[in-house]
C-alpha cells in the first residue's frame, strides 16, 4: 500500500488487483498489517481508540471494510478461531 | 521543419523496388528501439507504403536477431479472388481479420502494436504518446477524446524527439523511457490539421474506410530514428483533452488521478503485478502531472513548451512522502 | 524426435524442458527460432521457467533472456489469477456435499508438478458428479458467475450431448470456468464411466479441491488430446503427457495400472496414440512390452496405418516461417470429420453442424477487433 497525496493505493499480490482505498479502509489495512493475526474485536478496539469513538460504533464499518478487503485479496482470513489476519 | 536525410542507405535512398526485393526475400529489418522487427511480404503496395512512412529508417543488414517476425500475405480463397485481401502472420499464426489488399500498412501497424503490447513484458508499457526533450520524457496517456496522436505528431514537428505515439515504454531498472519508434497514426480530421500545422510534414498515404475511419501516418524524423536507443528520464505527465473553442488551460492533476491515468490505461500494468504497481507509484511521484485543455494546436504546443521550460524536475528514484524534512517538489534543476 | 520421413530435427529443443543444460549449446539463431515456435505452442513460459537457474541463465544470450523474462511474467500473472480464483471459489460455492475436482492445468498446478510451471491458463476446468451439476451451477450463479449467452440449440447441445456446461465468467475474475461432469461426452462412441473416476480422487495442495488419480490424469490428458477437434499446435498437450508419464511413471506398478485402467475406462485407443507419439517424439521411457500390448489392443495395424499419419501431420508443428501445409490442412479436416462422427450419432450431428454453419459469426469474437 502506498500513499499518493491524500489518498492511498493498494496492490494485492494475491488477486493481482490494484485498488484506490479510502482513509477508513487504509486504516484497517494498516492495522491488520502486523505479523500477528488480529481478531475483529481487537481491530475495532484499536481503530475506535484512534478515532475517538466507541468500538461498537466502529464495528459495522470495519466489518464492511474487511469483507471488501478479503474479496479484493488485500486481507486474508486465517483459520484461527474467529480471527482475521493479513 | 524537415530534417535532411544524410544516410546513404535509408529506405528513402533505397527506393520501393529495393524494399520490395528485401520484403520478398529475407525480409526488411527495422530497429524500432525497444524491438527489432522483420517484415516479409510479397505485396508491392506494402513496399511502397513502407517506403513512405519508414523513409528515414536504415534497415539492418543481416541482423542475427530480431524480436518480432511478421508477414503480410495475400489471402487465399474464393472470397479473396473477388475482393483481394491481405493477412497478418506472426510466427506462422494468424490471429486477426484480413484487411483489403491495399491496406497492408494499417494492418501491419496495428498487428505489430498488438504483438508488442502482448509480448514485451520486460518493460512497463503505458498507453501513451511519449516524446523527449532535454533528456526528459513527456508522457501523454491515450485517453479517449484526448487528441493524443495529433498533439504527439505536432510536438514531434516542433523540436521534441518522438519516442512513440502509442507506447510509454518504461524500464524500471534503468529508470528511463525507451523509444518504440513507429509512424504516428493520424485519423480523420487530424490528418488535415497536421498538414496545416506543418505543410512540410512527411505524411504517408491515406487509407479510407478502416474501422477508425480514414488513417494516415507521419514518418518519424531522421534524428528520432538515429537516436532510437537514447532513453529519457521521467519528466512530465500531461493529460490532454481537445475541446472545441477552448483556450489553452493547464491545471494540476492530483496524484491518484495521475496514478489512474497511467495504471488503468496501460497495456501490461496488470501483467507486471507488484512491479507494475511500484513503477507507476514511482512515476507518479517523479513526474509533475498536468491536465491540458485546448482547441488551438499551435497555442497549446507553444504554451506546453513554456510550462516545460519552467518545470523544476524531480530526482529519480523519487522521494517517498514519508521521508522527513523534504518537500514534495525539490528544486533540483534540469539535470537528469 | 524425428519424423518418419526424415525431416529436420525440429523437436530437439523440447529436450531442454527436461534437461535445461542443453540450451548452453544453442546459437542466437537457434534461440530465435525456438522462442518463436515455443511461443506459438504455448510452451515459452515453460521453457522460461526451466532455464531460470543461474548456472543455466548465464548461458542464455540477453536478447533471448528478455523474451523469456517477459513471458515468465505473463505466465505468473495468468497462473496467479487462476490460483486466486481457486482460492475464492470454495467460499463462493459454500459447503458442498460432493467433491470438487480440478482437471488439466489447474490440477497440475495443484500438485506442484514440473509441468505446472510457466503455464498460461485462460480457463479453469472443474469436474463434479453429474447429479450435482445443476446444484454446482446454481451456486456459482448465485456467487456472480454468468453463463455465456448461447441460443437454445447450443444450450441443448451442451447439456444433453456434451460432458460440460457452456463456459461461465465472473465480472471480477478474468478466467472462464468450465464445469464438467465427465471427461468425454456421454453420447460419444467412447463412453467413460465418470463414477469410476470419482471413486479414486486424490487431494491437491488446496484443501477444497481434489484431482484425479495419476493414471486417470494421464488417460484424461490422452483422451482430451486425441478426441479433440483441433489438434494443430497441440504439441504442448503431448509435452504435458510426457511430463505426467515421467513424473508418475517412477511409482511401482504405475504402467500396469495404466494399461488396466485404460481397458476399464474404454480409452485404449487414446492411450495407444499417446504412448506412440510420446515415446517417438519425446523419448518418453515407456516399457516396450507394455507399449506393444497397449498398441495391440488400442490401435490395431489396420487402424494405425491410416490414423497415425493423420495425427502425425496435424500434431507436427509448422515452421514459424511457413504456412500450414496442404497436407496438414487436409489431415486436420479428415480428423475433424472423424471427431464429429465420434461425438454424436449422425441423426444429431447433421442438424448440429447445420446450425453451427448458419450461425457462425463473421469474425471470431475471441479475436481482437482490428483497429489502428
Amino acid at each position: 500500500m502506498e500513499q499518493l497525496g491524500e489518498h492511498w493505493v493498494a496492490f494485492s499480490p494475491l488477486s493481482g488487483e490494484t485498488h484506490l482505498v479510502n482513509d477508513t479502509t487504509a486504516a484497517v489495512v494498516e492495522s491488520v498489517s502486523r505479523e500477528v493475526p488480529v481478531t475483529l474485536e481487537q481491530l475495532c478496539a484499536s481503530l475506535a481508540a484512534d478515532a475517538g469513538v466507541m468500538p461498537i460504533d466502529a464495528e459495522d464499518l470495519v466489518r464492511q471494510a474487511l469483507q471488501m478487503l478479503v474479496a479484493a485479496g488485500l486481507v486474508r482470513e486465517v483459520p484461527l478461531p474467529r480471527a482475521a489476519a493479513a | 521543419m524537415r530534417e535532411t536525410d544524410h544516410s546513404a542507405s535509408s529506405l528513402l535512398r533505397q527506393g520501393p523496388e529495393s524494399i520490395q526485393r528485401q520484403l520478398a526475400q529475407d525480409g526488411l529489418h527495422l530497429d524500432l528501439g525497444l524491438v527489432r522487427l522483420r517484415i516479409r511480404s510479397s505485396e508491392a503496395s506494402v513496399a511502397r507504403q513502407l517506403f513512405e512512412v519508414y523513409r528515414h529508417y536504415v534497415p539492418l543488414q543481416d541482423p542475427c536477431w530480431c524480436d518480432l517476425q511478421v508477414s503480410l500475405i495475400r489471402a487465399q480463397g474464393l472470397r479473396s479472388w473477388l475482393r483481394p485481401q491481405v493477412r497478418f502472420f506472426a510466427d506462422g499464426a494468424m490471429n486477426f481479420d484480413a484487411f483489403p489488399a491495399d491496406h497492408g500498412l494499417p494492418l501491419l501497424e496495428w498487428g505489430v502494436n498488438w504483438l508488442i503490447g502482448r509480448r514485451m513484458n520486460d518493460v512497463l508499457l503505458l498507453h501513451a504518446g511519449t516524446l523527449e526533450r532535454d533528456g526528459r520524457a513527456l508522457v501523454m496517456p491515450a485517453l479517449p477524446g484526448s487528441g493524443k496522436s495529433t498533439l504527439t505528431a505536432a510536438l514531434s514537428l516542433r523540436g521534441w524527439r518522438l519516442l512513440s505515439d502509442e507506447f510509454g515504454a518504461f524500464d524500471p531498472q534503468a529508470g528511463a523511457f525507451r523509444a518504440v519508434l513507429k509512424p504516428v497514426a493520424l485519423k480523420n480530421e487530424s490528418i488535415g490539421v497536421i498538414r496545416s500545422f506543418d505543410p512540410g510534414a512527411e505524411l504517408g498515404p491515406s487509407f479510407d474506410k478502416t474501422r477508425k475511419g480514414t488513417v494516415a501516418h507521419l514518418a518519424p524524423s531522421p534524428s528520432s530514428v538515429a537516436r532510437v536507443h537514447e532513453g529519457a528520464r521521467p519528466g512530465m505527465l500531461v493529460l490532454p483533452r481537445w475541446q472545441a473553442g477552448s483556450p489553452t488551460l493547464f491545471e494540476p492533476v492530483p496524484p491518484t488521478a495521475a496514478f489512474t491515468s497511467l495504471a488503468f490505461n496501460a497495456f501490461n500494468y496488470a501483467v507486471l503485478g507488484a512491479e507494475g504497481f511500484q513503477a507507476v507509484t514511482a512515476l507518479v511521484r517523479a513526474m509533475p502531472a498536468w491536465r491540458l485543455v485546448y482547441s488551438d494546436l499551435e497555442d497549446a504546443t507553444s504554451k506546453l513548451l513554456g510550462l516545460w521550460q519552467q518545470q523544476a524536475w524531480r530526482p529519480w528514484p523519487p522521494l517517498r512522502p514519508q521521508e522527513p524534512g523534504l518537500p514534495a517538489l525539490a528544486e533540483l534543476g534540469t539535470s537528469a | 524426435m524425428t519424423r518418419d520421413d526424415g525431416a529436420s530435427m525440429q523437436l530437439d529443443w523440447l529436450q531442454s524442458l527436461r534437461d535445461p543444460a542443453a540450451v548452453q549449446g544453442w546459437s542466437l539463431a537457434q534461440w530465435e527460432r525456438v522462442i518463436r515456435l515455443a511461443r506459438r505452442l504455448r510452451l515459452l513460459g515453460r521453457l522460461a521457467s526451466v532455464v531460470q537457474a543461474p548456472e543455466v541463465l548465464m548461458h542464455v544470450p540477453p536478447e533471448a533472456a528478455r523474451h523469456l523474462r517477459a513471458e515468465l511474467r505473463y505466465a505468473a500473472w495468468r497462473s496467479g489469477a487462476l490460483a486466486w480464483a481457486l482460492e475464492r471459489l470454495p467460499a463462493m460455492l459454500g459447503d458442498v456435499p460432493y467433491p470438487l475436482v480440478l482437471l488439466k492445468g489447474a490440477a497440475y498446478m495443484g500438485q506442484d508438478l514440473p509441468i505446472g510451471r510457466g503455464r498460461l491458463p485462460s480457463d479453469v476446468d472443474i469436474l463434479v458428479p453429474r447429479e450435482h451439476l445443476a446444484d454446482a451451477q446454481a451456486r456459482l450463479q448465485r456467487a456472480g458467475w454468468e453463463e455465456t449467452p448461447l441460443d437454445a440449440h447450443d444450450q441443448r447441445y451442451y447439456r444433453e450431448w456434451g460432458h460440460e456446461l457452456p463456459p461461465m465468467r465472473h465480472p471480477l475474475h478474468g478466467l472462464e470456468l468450465d464445469l464438467h461432469h465427465n471427461i468425454l461426452p456421454p453420447v460419444a462412441r467412447t463412453h467413460v464411466d465418470a463414477a469410476l473416476l470419482l471413486a479414486r480422487l486424490q487431494p491437491s495442495r488446496w484443501p477444497a479441491w481434489q484431482v484425479l488419480c495419476p493414471v486417470d490424469q494421464v488417460l484424461h490428458s490422452a483422451a482430451h488430446l486425441f478426441h479433440d477437434s483441433e489438434l494443430r499446435d497441440r504439441l504442448r498437450d503431448l509435452v504435458d503427457l510426457d511430463g505426467l508419464l515421467r513424473h508418475f511413471g517412477a511409482a511401482p506398478g504405475f504402467w500396469d495400472e495404466l494399461a488396466e485402467r485404460a481397458l476399464a475406462l474404454g480409452l485404449q485407443e487414446s492411450l495407444a496414440l499417446a504412448l506412440h507419439f510420446s515415446a517417438r517424439w519425446l523419448a518418453t521411457p515407456v516399457p516396450p512390452a507394455l507399449a506393444r500390448s497397449v498398441a495391440a489392443r488400442g490401435l490395431p495395424r489396420w487402424k494405425a496405418a491410416w490414423l497415425l499419419p493423420l495425427f502425425e501431420a496435424v500434431l507436427w508443428p509448422t515452421d514459424p516461417d511457413r504456412l500450414p501445409s496442404r497436407r496438414q490442412t487436409l489431415a486436420a479436416n479428415v480428423l475433424l470429420v472423424r471427431h464429429h462422427l465420434g461425438r454424436m450419432p449422425l441423426t444429431l450431428l447433421l442438424p448440429h453442424l447445420w446450425h453451427k454453419m448458419r450461425t457462425r459469426p463473421v469474425s471470431d469474437p475471441a479475436m481482437p477487433a482490428a483497429g489502428v
